[in-house]
């Protein structure tokens, strides 16, 4: 996410951001802690009055986050929360199985050793959020796959994996009670950065797969579905 | 909305189903599989019926995903019926003008994505049809027979038809890595 300092820089770097993007991300922050419930309204002119912003701005943010697949907008109607459905979360992660599987194939080739430093400092920290507030597991877990698939080095993977990231997160937020006590989530990063530590392009790019249908099963369970349909 | 009466039941008992086994095919597509495998090895030979109740009885499962497997297997027959055309057409182009064979390679492309059902795929790839394009307005691929390039799809078609995803892969891969070799300006 923007805005985010990296640990080892403490001032974090100095970026000038468009309103139109500071209100995206302030959206984007709502959305994702569920401060906007699935299916609720966002009104163009209440917000501007709250942010005490003119109308352009919110609307150049609200289309954004359309873009970004969390909001929606209905012809004639407004623009809504979009409710994630089972369809949904199966598309992202099979989307995300191709994506980063042939990013993951990439960097078992290649061993590229800063990235494989960082990912597995990455890992580290994934592993030591666990227990503490889910919001902040999620946050690890994508930046875990987010270095990932930068690690490939290809610019369109990186665009197609971004685009999936904050769709990516409405389904985190509802599989914390599969992952609470951390243990399997670990080891299912492990086992790929094994992978890919050790060369095995196919290896690793089965095991993005199978991270991914565990992830897609474990949001079919039945009765986390309540926000959908 | 039967989730919102079990929600309270089914937050305690959240651990207990933690441990449920994991199905990653939904049944639907293990049933398609199942057929297609019947397809291939003559079980189902060409032109035989298709029963309903006698697939869900020996598969031993109920109708709806007996019904939905077809669904796909008819919705997969009208997608490599509909690359078979683009094939074709790639065929009639291939002294066409190089823009124009560039457009209808790049909808094979597109419709190979598509295919594939996912909304996402397809959106993500969209970017990158028309970056092709500019590529190629100021680029040829030198292909000494371009019917080559007929062969070559037709050969990512036939590959689907037999289920073989390594040969997929391979002839994918291939495809677009020599496209990059054989790019001149």
């Amino acid at each position: 996410m923007t805005g985010t300092a990296s640990p080892g820089d403490p001032l974090g770097p100095l970026r000038a951001q468009s309103t139109p993007a500071l209100i995206a991300d302030l959206l984007r922050a709502e959305v994702l802690v569920g401060a906007f419930p699935p299916h609720s309204q966002l009104s163009e002119a209440h917000l501007a009055r709250q942010l005490q912003v003119s109308r352009g701005p919110v609307r150049e943010a609200m289309q954004r986050l359309i873009q970004e697949g969390l909001l929606r907008s209905e012809r004639n109607r407004g623009v809504f929360v979009v409710a994630l459905g089972h369809d949904d979360a199966r598309d992202v992660y099979l989307a995300r199985g191709v994506i980063e599987g042939a990013a993951a194939a990439i960097v078992a080739r290649q061993v590229p050793p800063v990235a494989m430093l960082q990912l597995q400092r990455l890992l580290d920290q994934l592993a030591a959020s666990t227990g503490g507030p889910w919001t902040e597991v999620i946050t690890h877990d994508l930046a875990f796959h987010q270095a990932l698939v930068d690690a490939a080095g290809s610019l369109r993977l990186s665009r197609m994996f971004h685009t999936l990231v904050a769709e990516t997160r409405l389904c985190l937020l509802r599989l914390e009670p599969f992952y609470r006590d951390g243990t399997e989530v670990i080891a299912e990063h492990r086992g790929i950065l094994d992978a890919l530590e050790s060369g095995r392009p196919a290896t690793a790019e089965r095991l993005i797969r199978l991270h991914m249908d565990a992830a897609a099963a474990r949001l079919a369970v039945p009765e986390r579905v309540t926000l959908s349909d | 909305m039967p989730g919102d009466v079990d929600d309270a039941a089914g937050r305690s008992s959240a651990s207990a189903r933690r441990l449920a086994p994991l199905r990653i095919e939904s049944t639907p597509s293990l049933v398609a599989d199942r057929i297609r495998m019947g397809i291939f090895d003559g079980t189902f030979p060409p032109d035989s019926q298709l029963n309903e109740v006698e697939l869900a009885r020996s598969l031993g499962v109920s109708r709806g995903p007996i019904r939905e497997a077809f669904q796909r297997l008819m919705q997969d027959a009208a997608a490599i019926s509909g690359l078979e055309q683009i094939v074709s057409a790639i065929g009639r182009s291939v002294d066409s003008e190089w823009s124009e064979l560039v457009a209808i390679d790049l909808e094979f492309h597109r419709s190979l994505v598509a295919a594939s059902g996912s909304s996402r795929l397809t959106r993500a790839f969209e970017p990158m049809y028309a970056e092709t394009r500019m590529l190629l307005a100021h680029m040829e691929i030198h292909y000494e027979r371009r019917a080559d390039l007929v062969d070559e799809h037709r050969a990512i078609v036939e590959a689907i038809q037999a289920g073989d995803r390594k040969l997929i892969e391979r002839l994918v891969h291939g495809h677009m890595s020599d496209s990059v070799t054989k790019l001149v300006r």
